[in-house]
């Protein structure tokens, strides 16, 4: 199994559902990415289940310098305050032993 | 010779600052005003104009015994009408706030009576009667004391002083008891302390840059005034920290810095 690598975006403030929603939806038109995952606090806002973005991963095919200044531009257009990003596995891509346990596939 | 408080050592702006809100003498400079009503709808211990309920009657009916210490303390209104023991809570951000609960309690002791304040890492509870807490809160909310965005007044789920802030500046609040009016560029409180709704928004100013915010913090930060930069400052934690690990140890020893 080929593990993908993943890229971390961490915005230095915490960005709304919908800034979020906007980075996912131009991140996922490119072919090299293969997954987005979004990840950040819970706030109770008009009696929905809503949430704060503090962490974007960015699964892609193949790292390299192009895809990161590809990912980059986008950051920089949407987040104007600042980001790091980190390459890296960051969220789970196999079954571990209480997924067994669970049943999961 | 009279003895003059210092109340905190030090030369750098968050060093004056303490000394500033430590020092009784010094009047609390009012940047915004709250209406009485507001104060009492935030909190939400009563309706607006009920009364406050009592555990006790009146200290005067009561017919208190012979003490010296009662003639000598004059008791505080609200210890005086017998009114029920309420709360107001703060949570102070750590990207530079006005204030941090630690001077809050120091700050509290200094300048207020009657009243019993807790200190935990992001927020200051103050527990008092009920008309020395509105008080208290009304002047504490529109002093300098308090910014629109990296203070909240929090009753419960207070946790959020130490993430990121969001996108507007506003510090995190999972209940979004207070929200970011873009058009205004103030604050307003949509819900009282404990989360629940209000019947309209209560507007708490805008909030200060980040240039003012340093100048007018308590807290010593690396990208701010570290507290290596106040040689005095470093001094007194120095002191504080080795008679508390060595004090009890072997006392008769030197303190070697």
């Amino acid at each position: 199994m080929k593990i993908r690598p993943e890229i971390q975006i961490f915005p230095f403030k915490l960005i709304s559902r919908d800034t979020a929603d906007r980075i996912t939806d131009e991140l996922t038109r490119f072919d090299f990415v293969t997954n987005v995952s979004v990840h950040g606090p819970p706030i109770n806002s008009k009696e929905n289940e809503d949430y704060m973005v503090g962490w974007i991963w960015v699964e892609v095919e193949d790292n390299n310098e192009d895809i990161q200044k590809i990912i980059k531009d986008i950051c920089d257009e949407y987040l104007p305050f600042g980001y790091n990003i980190e390459i890296g596995r960051f969220t789970k891509y196999k079954k571990g032993v209480s997924d067994y346990i669970k049943g999961l596939n | 010779m009279t003895y003059k408080a210092q109340f905190f050592p030090g030369k750098s702006d968050p060093s004056k600052n303490r000394r500033k809100y430590m020092d009784p003498s010094y009047k609390l400079q009012k940047i915004r005003s709250v209406s009485d009503e507001d104060i009492v709808r935030v909190l939400g211990h009563r309706e607006p104009g009920e009364d406050y309920k009592s555990v006790h009657p009146p200290l005067e009916e009561m017919g208190e015994p012979e003490c010296p210490i009662r003639e000598l303390v004059e008791p505080t209104p609200g210890a005086k009408a017998g009114d029920r023991i309420r709360y107001v809570q703060f949570t102070d951000s750590v990207y530079f706030a006005p204030i941090s609960p630690y001077q809050r309690s120091w700050m509290y002791s200094y300048r207020y009576r009657g009243m019993d304040s807790g200190t935990l890492s992001g927020r200051h509870v103050v527990e008092a009667r009920e008309r020395d807490v509105e008080a208290i809160a009304k002047e504490i909310i529109e002093s300098e004391t308090f910014d629109a965005a990296r203070t909240g007044i929090r009753g419960r789920t207070v946790h959020g002083h130490a993430l990121r802030l969001d996108e507007n500046g506003i510090m995190f609040d999972a209940m979004q008891r207070y929200v970011f009016n873009k058009s205004t560029g103030e604050v307003q409180y949509v819900k009282n302390m404990v989360g629940e709704p209000i019947p309209a928004p209560i507007s708490v100013g805008k909030p200060l840059s980040e240039d003012e915010l340093k100048k007018r913090t308590t807290i010593f930060r690396a990208d701010g005034v570290t507290i290596r930069d106040d040689a005095e400052v470093l001094q007194m934690v120095q002191n504080v920290h080795w008679e508390r690990s060595f004090g009890g140890f072997e006392p008769y020893k030197e303190a070697k810095f």
